[in-house]
């Protein structure tokens, strides 16, 4: 059953980017022409994290396997076997992993033989054996076995060659009175060739012969080629790169040749996710490199890089992934990077949200804007709304009717079947910042930009700080990790930063006190004071006091700039709101902002004309305040009420009667088309 | 399970070849077998120069392979003229046909045509075991002309394709009716110069004679003619024309009524009474009304003082007359029909009334051949002349070869076609000339004349003297009684000329 994949159709559909690349389509029902004839881009997905691209990879193998030779190899978890000995590199893992995994047969397809790849193998690791260690090489050749098992299913899989293969060997170190690699490699291949090999595969040694300095001799190929890997650095790189060149040529000859020719449809797949890592690029660079100078392996390559500005990539053709439905030119110039289709992932929009949302939640017990805001919290990025969807839809009946992003958040999503409902906030925060601390980042997440940032970390991050400035390590991660750096935020990413902010008021599960968010919030408060600045007042409110903005606000509301003012307003409103954990009932903020809130004392010495105009402005303040947390559902009556006070305000107005108009209009329609609030071009917000 | 097809005979290019070529081999060859089926006639051969011709199940054509034509009684005789067949060499032999209806559906003509081709048979094995390695060999074949030789134009047109090697078709026997498609065959047959020789035919007009001698050039016959018969049958009853009486059939047309009618009122000149006339429907073989014209009849002869009544007509108006004459008044007088050989019918004839005959009716007719004819016995010489008792038990001897059970000889057949292809191979090996292996097909036709004298034919039946017409001349004609059981019991044999040939047998002069 395929997954339901949203947004991806470009990719996946009939006619698709993976079946224009593969020739098939799904399953193989029906072949499709070949986009880019026999030179077939090597396509990398980029996006940041959550963006959904192991997701498409794994997808594009559930609908390919068994149809066409296929391998999906994650370049971040290549994991080295236990006690390796030299042969074993992270390249030469992959490549018997993928080789492995191209080979059996499936649904319809032939088994696929790497004898050119085992030989290889073969070769490089004998390196290093010597003649007391021959459990060692015991090990390293049983480790083969499965590899050679693709060359000859029976005699690859029964282990007496190996036997065989340390008789000759030990023969060889009889007579050899300094044994070099080369040497032992030499035996190693001629016994496994004689052993494993069939007579025809026999050929496939020759294939060495084009290695450098070996003259057209396939045996002193291997023999330069195990040397070459054993000098390691820039020879081993060769090396390796001349094996990543028998896997694409083990994989060829399966599609040619009058024995193979006719046999097969499609085009072999390798999926290399997370392909920016060391061991992805040595993968994909000699495929590349070979490609430039001309070689049609005719392989499809799909990677994925979380790095879009990865130093590979600088020549290649960049796309957007809706772009690639139908077309996706890449045209081949000088560079060898110019063989790299960049393919930019897209979130998801809101209509794919929604859809996500009736997928969890067919019945629609949810509150029709949810998706909505979950979709403007997560900015649509697929896991965050994936993940937040699942849990409405695994939410408690009785707390659907009443959800918000931030209630969401809250709750708890079963992930896997076999183990418990995990918390939402911090099961997603683990998957968008897989740090082992995430602590600092949370504590950064509440300030604003990298100067307040390193002073709170000064002041609130003591102890982490013993290997340099925290504050900058953070940025650096976040930034390495392809996070987006913005103004106002040191954490600009809205998800991450409410994700960072939930963890900061409640991993301490601190309830009433907060300490850590009070005290994060206070150090800033203090920071920014002690004049009640907008900064200053933000934190007020995150710390729950409002009643010093409002006055401020009232007093600044008679000033010239008007649209200042306005600014102010929304960068105040715009603190995360101390929120109470599993808060049943409307929110607080929504009462005072339609003034049906309890009264509250006003500051003594307001007359008639005053205190109305500080009512106002505290509706108006927590009006704003509610309606762009992004954790809380927009509420209309409120969004009205909004208009109403900025229209009325307006007439108070001498000089800016006219913005303050053109606010109350434009506000509640931001609102509702689920926009940040606008203010006119080229106003300052005044802060 | 389609798609399991699909992906398992149609998914790459090679098993799309593949499967490819091997549905459409299987498409074409059921395509094209079917479309075979479709236009081409099905096969209607039976067996090598035998086949079925258009509406009809009946094997018509000549072999000479063992091929039964479907006739389970044929099988056996088929199966041993194949065996004596295949025991000859190439060039070494000359072909004779024998021409009969052998898919015959009436169980008369169907026993009739296997005597007939177990006796030539016994010839044929004669000719080529037994008589002194004489050249050429004689391969017999069969030619069927099919129900009431209706299918006789193809097996004819067959025939006359095999004169040339490796046949060599020489002559022709059988010939065993009177019909007019038998006649036109035999017509077909001496215009393509192939020798005839006519077995049970006894038809004046399938005959030359001094009217027109070159009718059928090259047709012999072994039978007597009707009128020879009719004199024979004269000679035989020379009895006091006052005490006999003619019965005929008016309708003329027909050739053997004719000729028997001529013949009777040839020998009863002088009768007191005039011929009792009836006349049959134009098919003979239909009841008809005929039966209430014999009662009258019947009532007529109590009234005359005739004692024998010479019949003129076919079988079924003769089965009707005996019928009518065995009911008749006066019983008291004993009376003897004479007639021709279709008298040889009633042996077999359900409807005839058994009881008419124990009514001191005697039913005497000349039959073709009989096998007591040449036997002698208390009472009963052997005439001297006119044939032999020799010939007779080297008959008995090689017809004894052609069936495990004995071959019955009653009714002659087989008797008159061993004399018949005796005749055919008397005249191949005559016309072959010194040193050669096989005679022209032009000189076997011109053998008869010389049949005579010393080169007379001893026949089973009787020598074998042919006129210069080729018919023959004084053959022995025995004269049978029909007995209660149906059989015919030999009585005498009477001579057309009236007494035997002289030892020459050369026939006289015709005036």
């Amino acid at each position: 059953m395929d997954r339901e994949l949203y947004g991806r159709e470009a990719v996946l559909h009939e006619g698709g980017l993976a079946a224009r690349l593969v020739g098939l389509t799904r399953q193989g029902a029906a072949r499709v022409a070949y986009e880019h004839g026999d030179d077939p881009p090597v396509t990398v997905f980029t996006g940041g994290r959550g963006m959904g691209k192991t997701a498409l990879l794994k997808e594009v193998r559930n609908r390919y396997k068994g149809f066409t030779p296929l391998a999906l190899l994650d370049c971040a978890r290549v994991e080295p076997p236990a006690d390796h000995g030299p042969g074993w590199t992270p390249v030469t893992g992959a490549l018997a992993e993928l080789a492995v995994q191209l080979a059996p047969r499936g649904t319809v397809v032939r088994a696929v033989q790497f004898p050119r790849l085992s030989l290889g193998l073969v070769a490089v690791a004998s390196l290093a054996w010597s003649q007391e260690d021959d459990e060692r090489a015991r090990r390293d050749l049983q480790r083969l076995g499965p590899l050679l098992a693709t060359v000859d299913a029976t005699r690859g899989a029964a282990t007496n060659w190996v036997g065989k293969v340390l008789a000759k060997l030990a023969a060889t170190f009889a007579e050899a009175t300094a044994p070099l690699a080369g040497l032992l490699a030499e035996a190693t291949v001629e016994t496994v060739l004689e052993e494993v090999f069939s007579r025809f595969q026999r050929t496939s040694e020759s294939w060495y012969g084009g290695y450098r300095n070996a003259g057209g001799r396939g045996k002193a190929g291997l023999q330069q080629l195990a040397i070459d890997f054993e000098q390691g650095g820039e020879r081993r790189r060769e090396a390796e790169a001349f094996l990543v060149g028998a896997l694409t040529e083990d994989l060829f000859r399966a599609y040619t040749g009058i024995r193979q020719r006719g046999t097969r449809i499609g085009r072999p797949l390798l999926l290399l996710d997370n392909a920016h890592e060391p061991v992805g690029r040595q993968l994909v660079e000699p495929i590349l490199r070979a490609r430039a100078d001309g070689r049609r392996d005719r392989i499809v390559v799909l990677a994925t890089s979380r790095d879009r500005d990865h130093q590979g990539m600088r020549h290649a053709t960049r796309t957007r992934l809706p772009e690639t439905a139908h077309r996706a030119p890449c045209p081949r110039g000088t560079n060898i990077g110019s063989g790299l289709l960049a393919v930019e992932l897209t979130p998801l929009s809101a209509a794919q949200t929604r859809s996500v949302f009736d997928l969890h939640d067919p019945a629609g017990r949810t509150p029709a804007e949810l998706s909505r805001a979950v979709h403007r919290l997560t900015g649509g990025r697929p896991l965050g709304v994936a993940l937040l969807g699942r849990a409405a839809g695994e939410a408690p009946a009785a707390l659907r009717a009443t959800l918000t992003p931030g209630a969401l958040l809250d709750l708890t999503v079963e992930l896997r079947e076999d183990s418990p409902p995990v918390p939402v906030a911090p099961a997603l925060l683990g998957e968008l910042l897989p740090v082992p601390r995430p602590g600092p980042y949370a504590v950064l997440a509440a300030t604003h930009d990298e100067e307040s940032a390193r002073m709170l970390a000064h002041a609130r991050l003591q102890g982490e700080s013993l290997d340099g400035d925290v504050a900058l390590r953070v940025r650096d991660r976040l930034r390495a990790e392809n996070w987006p750096e913005g103004p106002g935020h040191f954490v600009a990413d809205p998800l991450l930063r409410a994700l960072l902010l939930h963890r900061l008021r409640f991993e301490d599960d601190d309830h009433p006190r907060y300490a850590a968010w009070r005290a994060v919030h206070e150090t800033l408060h203090r920071h920014y004071g002690p004049d009640p600045g907008p900064y200053r007042l933000h934190h007020d409110l995150a710390l729950g006091r409002t009643e010093l903005a409002v006055v401020h606000l009232r007093l600044s509301f008679t000033g010239p700039d008007i649209l200042g003012w306005l600014g102010q307003l929304r960068f105040v409103a715009a603190a995360p709101y101390p929120r109470e954990r599993h808060a049943t009932g409307p929110d607080p903020r929504r009462a005072v902002a339609l003034g049906q809130g309890p009264a509250t004392a006003l500051p003594d010495g307001l007359d008639a004309d005053s205190t109305e105009l500080h009512l106002s402005v505290r509706r108006l303040l927590h009006a704003v305040w509610l309606l762009t947390d992004p954790l809380a559902l927009p509420d209309d009556e409120v969004a009205d009420r909004l208009g109403h006070e900025l229209r009325r305000l307006s007439g108070r107005h001498l000089t800016g009667s006219g913005p303050l108009w053109d606010a109350a209009t434009h506000w509640p329609r931001d609102i509702r088309s689920w926009r940040g609030l606008s203010l006119p071009p080229g106003s300052e917000d005044g802060v | 399970m389609l798609e399991w097809l699909r992906r398992h005979l149609y998914w790459t290019p090679r098993q799309k070849l593949f499967t490819w070529i091997v549905v459409s081999a299987v498409v074409l060859g059921l395509g094209g077998f079917a479309i075979s089926q479709w236009n081409d006639p099905e096969d209607r051969s039976c067996a090598t120069g035998v086949e079925r011709p258009a509406g009809s199940d009946e094997c018509v054509g000549v072999n000479g392979d063992g091929h039964d034509f479907r006739v389970p009684d044929l099988t056996e005789i088929a199966d041993a003229i194949g065996r004596e067949n295949a025991t000859l060499k190439d060039g070494e032999y000359a072909t004779v046909a024998v021409l009969l209806p052998l898919t015959s559906a009436d169980a008369g003509m169907r026993t009739k045509v296997l005597h007939e081709i177990q006796g030539a048979y016994a010839y044929q094995y004669r000719a080529n075991h037994a008589s002194n390695s004489e050249t050429p060999k004689i391969r017999l074949v069969l030619a069927n002309t099919g129900k009431g030789n209706a299918h006789w134009r193809s097996t004819v047109d067959r025939l006359a394709a095999m004169t040339g090697a490796p046949h060599r078709l020489r002559a022709v026997s059988g010939v065993a009716t009177s019909s007019t498609e038998m006649r036109e065959a035999v017509t077909a047959l001496t215009g393509g110069g192939i020798a005839v020789v006519g077995t049970t035919i006894t038809a004046d007009d399938i005959a030359n004679g001094p009217g027109a001698p070159n009718r059928y050039p090259g047709l012999a016959r072994v039978s007597p003619t009707n009128s020879d018969e009719a004199k024979a049958l004269a000679h035989f009853g020379r009895v006091d024309a006052a005490k006999a009486l003619l019965v005929q059939d008016t309708r003329s047309g027909d050739h053997y009524t004719d000729t028997l009618k001529a013949a009777f009122t040839a020998s009863l000149k002088g009768a007191p009474y005039e011929p009792q006339l009836f006349t049959s429907p134009a098919d003979p073989t239909e009841e008809g009304t005929t039966a209430n014209t014999f009662r009258q009849i019947t009532h007529l002869i109590c009234d005359t003082r005739a004692e024998t009544v010479f019949f003129a007509g076919r079988h079924t108006q003769l089965r009707q007359f005996i019928n009518a004459l065995g009911s008749r008044g006066c019983t008291d007088r004993a009376f003897t029909i004479l007639t021709g050989d279709e008298g040889s019918y009633l042996g077999t004839d359900k409807l005839l009334d058994r009881n008419a005959l124990k009514a001191r009716l005697t039913v005497r007719y000349a039959a073709l051949a009989h096998p007591d004819a040449w036997q002698p016995a208390p009472g009963r010489p052997v005439p001297a002349t006119g044939g032999s008792t020799v010939a007779y038990s080297t008959f008995v001897t090689d017809v004894a070869r052609a069936s495990k059970k004995p071959v019955a000889l009653a009714d002659g057949q087989a008797i008159v076609a061993y004399d018949a292809m005796a005749t055919a191979v008397h005249a191949i090996r005559q016309a072959t000339p010194q040193g050669s292996r096989y005679p022209e097909l032009a000189d076997v036709v011109t053998q008869w004349p010389q049949v005579k004298g010393s080169l007379r034919v001893q026949g089973a039946g009787g020598w074998i003297c042919l006129d210069n017409y080729g018919n023959p001349y004084n053959k022995a004609v025995p004269i049978v009684e029909l007995a209660l059981d149906g059989t015919q019991r030999f009585v005498q044999i009477a001579w057309p000329e009236g007494k035997p040939p002289t030892t020459a047998c050369l026939p006289p002069k015709k005036q």
